[in-house]
């Protein structure tokens, strides 16, 4: 018996663990809709989000006993609906406290993974949301919703006559009445809803309508469940000793396999030769994956930032766009974790000291609305992150001349500009005169440097004065699997990122023309794209091969689209991305190297960069015109 | 006792030819030595950097001394790779043998006449007389020239810069 309720305890913290990490993941998202309302307002499809993101947080903090936290999400969702059915305007406060609100659950999250008995006061918050839903309305409309979003088992019926929801029903007039009639098709869409942590658990509050609502169709017919997997690849938890234990045990297998293949020469079989070399391969490809296991995107660190920048603009008045690029980037899950307060830091320090005042872009003469840059990338088998902005740049004067009145340079020292640069890093450092609360009490770059060096990083910072500031985080990398296409200039192999390929063909002699200036060019379609010859590319003083017995590689990810011959597409495979030594890692245009499956040694081409680096000018030219 | 005494008088070098030259390297420096592999070519390097090679999974430098040391290179069925291991950096270079290892006694080395071909100079630490025959003892960093990389890296750095 005790063991048995012992089993329930262990089962049911389970859940619980399971559901705080499901429903961090849900707030990550939530933030990302409250801010996307920010600049959407209208949008009807956010908005359905938000209140199917909140629903799914409230059920499931239910099913696994969060009481409080349930309740809170109640009236959170309150807060949403009253929003979503436009009886509340979207305005700045609200988007503030529904932010506050974010936090708020977050920090309970928190808490309670410490602590699953934890008490979290969320008075003052609550109150905060009585009194912008409007005080009359609120005693009523409450426990209407709740009856109907908890409790009610017959949904259909049941929300075509509560007047609350119908009236949302009602904008989508083709759902409306097909839900009523087909109680059924209601709950069958239930699966559909990606339920979380609980799956024993019914999930208590149907409130099926927001995902009929985005696809009203489907909801006539029964809805099919692939349609779920589709949006979301399936997951399951493992925790990272695990994966640490099958990395570790990969790596025993991988030593006795190459033992074995060094001992498979004592035995005249061919048949074991073959089978000993497919092992070698499949132990390969095995020992990559499992390597791959603690890997994991960028996105969410990047998508925290949309926030930083958001309240960071408004706190110094500033006009500040976000871009991100090479979210989709992945690094082992630790790096990720430990990299995310250094880039909060920089990404802070962006915009409260990088950028300048409106007025002061406007004397400038820059647009002024300033744009903060982060973007994530490989290069020579690191990841590059960068945090840039066109802001006001450093000074290296100023720099210096605060270093001596700090007593962190002797009066009669000089510097050169790069080391000046580097200043920012030294500890009690900080280059705005007066402290903000938000960046600038100099205890910031110091443990940024510290932060990323512990992770074996670098960092370095380009800076142009009047034309902004970049910083680029060097991570090495300990895994990473790219799809590649293998492609050949006479006998040699490279490798490049299908993500580079836009499409491939065998030009005829006339597609290609000399343009004065411009140099060799490629008529695609109509489209004149420059074409660079790979051997030249690299520098190499390749034969020059006919045209007609060559490929073309058309590259779209870089600004300008370009062409790029090659002698021969060899094939595609997954190729692991492998750092290169110190000694060439910073050759532009190198990614890193790939050993191939015969052992040999292959560079991954970066072909914009490449590309770039063959004809600086031109391309800037092309940039900037 | 006897044997911590030694070890602070006493050091193991690896001795190969480049050419009809002797060197050495300190024996603590050396990861290991193999045949030549297959090496790849990077672009934008000096000629003296053959290129990058797969060592069980770890991708490694190769560069020949001999063509940095402006001497002759061939490729005989002695010509081997030495893998050595400095600092955070891993790198293999080719040499036209490797003969032997050596226990160098401290008092029978003599610090650089400043006789031998002025491109390597710099990289010799001291000459070990064994049997008549002097070996070069080279510092392996500086032969391999690693401040020459980072130059190199720092070109690069401001090319990107720009």
């Amino acid at each position: 018996m005790t063991e048995n309720a012992r089993n329930m305890d262990d089962f049911e913290k389970e859940l619980r663990a399971g559901f705080l990490d499901e429903a961090a993941g849900l707030l990550a998202d939530a933030e990302q809709c409250f801010l996307n309302l920010e600049t959407a307002k209208e949008d009807p499809q956010i908005l359905e989000k938000i209140f199917r993101l909140a629903h799914n947080l409230k059920g499931s903090a239910r099913a696994v006993g969060f009481n409080q936290m349930a309740e809170f999400t109640h009236e959170l969702e309150s807060l949403i609906l009253k929003i979503k059915k436009r009886e509340m305007e979207i305005t700045d406060a609200a988007i503030n406290l529904l932010l506050r609100c974010n936090d708020h659950l977050g920090a309970t999250i928190q808490a309670l993974k410490k602590d699953m008995d934890a008490q979290v006061d969320s008075s003052s918050l609550l109150s905060d949301i009585a009194h912008i839903l409007s005080p009359s309305a609120l005693p009523q409309q409450q426990p209407t919703a709740t009856s109907t979003l908890t409790e009610q088992p017959t949904t259909a019926p049941a929300l075509a006559e509560q007047p609350t929801t119908a009236s949302t029903l009602a904008e989508q007039p083709t759902t409306a009445p097909t839900l009523a009639e087909q109680p059924t098709a209601a709950v069958s869409t239930l699966p559909q809803q990606p339920t979380v942590a609980a799956p024993a658990q019914p999930q208590p509050s149907p409130g099926p309508t927001p995902v009929d609502l985005d696809r009203p169709k489907s909801a006539s017919t029964a809805p099919t469940p692939q349609k779920a997997a589709n949006q979301e690849p399936e997951s399951i938890r493992i925790s990272t000793d695990r994966i640490e234990e099958i990395v570790n045990k990969v790596g025993e297998l991988v030593l006795l396999v190459g033992a074995l293949r060094q001992q498979k020469d004592s035995i005249g079989d061919v048949n074991v030769h073959k089978t000993v070399d497919q092992l070698v391969q499949v132990t390969k490809g095995v020992q990559d994956l499992s390597l791959g296991l603690r890997m994991v995107p960028l996105r969410q660190t990047f998508q925290k930032m949309n926030r930083i920048v958001r309240d960071v603009s408004k706190a110094v008045n500033k006009d500040v766009r976000l871009v991100i690029s090479g979210e989709d980037t992945e690094l082992d899950k630790t790096v990720v974790e430990r990299i995310a307060d250094p880039l909060v830091h920089l990404v802070r320090n962006a915009v409260d000291h990088g950028l300048e005042s409106p007025e002061e872009r406007a004397q400038a003469g820059k647009p002024s609305q300033g744009t903060v840059q982060l973007s994530a990338y490989h290069r020579s088998g690191y990841v590059i992150i960068e945090v840039a902005e066109d802001g006001r740049g450093m000074d290296s004067q100023k720099l210096i001349a605060k270093a001596k009145e700090k007593g962190l340079l002797r009066a009669d020292q000089s510097l050169s500009h790069e080391d000046a640069y580097q200043l920012i890093f030294a500890p009690g450092f900080s280059t705005k005169a007066e402290v903000s609360n938000i960046s600038g009490r100099g205890v910031g770059m110091d443990v940024v440097k510290h932060n990323v060096a512990e992770l074996k990083g670098d960092i370095e910072i380009d800076t142009a004065l009047g034309k902004g500031t970049c910083f680029r985080i060097w991570m090495p990398l300990t895994l990473s699997i790219i799809d590649g296409m293998v492609i050949r200039s006479e006998a040699e192999r490279y490798v490049i990122p299908m993500a580079h390929v836009a499409e491939s063909l065998q030009p005829k002699d006339h597609d290609v023309h000399f343009i004065t200036g411009l140099g060799e060019v490629l008529n695609l379609r109509g489209e004149q794209l420059p074409l660079y010859r790979l051997g030249p590319v690299l520098g190499r003083k390749n034969a020059v091969r006919p045209t007609s017995q060559s490929l073309a590689i058309v590259v779209r990810t870089a600004r300008k689209p370009f062409s790029v011959l090659v002698d021969d597409i060899v094939g595609q495979q997954q190729v692991v991305i492998k750092r290169l030594g110190r000694e060439v890692q910073n050759i532009r245009g190198l990614t890193g190297g790939a050993v191939m499956t015969d052992g040999q040694v292959a560079l991954i081409l970066d072909f914009p960069e490449l590309v770039q680096k063959q004809n600086p000018i031109s391309f800037w030219k092309g940039i900037n015109g | 006792m006897d044997n911590e005494l030694k070890l602070q008088t006493t050091q193991r070098v690896l001795c190969f030819s480049l050419g009809k030259l002797e060197y050495a390297i300190p024996l603590i420096s050396v990861r290991e030595v193999i045949a030549i592999p297959v090496i790849t070519s990077v672009p934008y390097t000096p000629p003296h950097f053959l290129g990058i090679m797969n060592l069980r999974g770890q991708i490694l430098s190769v560069i020949d001394l001999r063509m940095k040391f402006s001497l002759k290179s061939s490729r005989t069925e002695e010509t081997a790779v030495v893998i050595c291991d400095l600092q955070s950096l891993c790198v293999g270079f080719v040499v036209d043998s490797v003969n032997f290892v050596l226990e160098v006694q401290e008092n029978s080395t003599r610090p650089n006449p400043q006789l031998v071909p002025p491109a390597t100079n710099d990289c010799i630490v001291s000459l070990i007389n064994n049997n008549d025959r002097l070996i070069m003892l080279l510092d392996i960093a500086k032969a391999l020239n690693l401040e020459d990389h980072s130059a190199l890296n720092k070109a690069s750095a401001l090319q990107r810069a720009a």
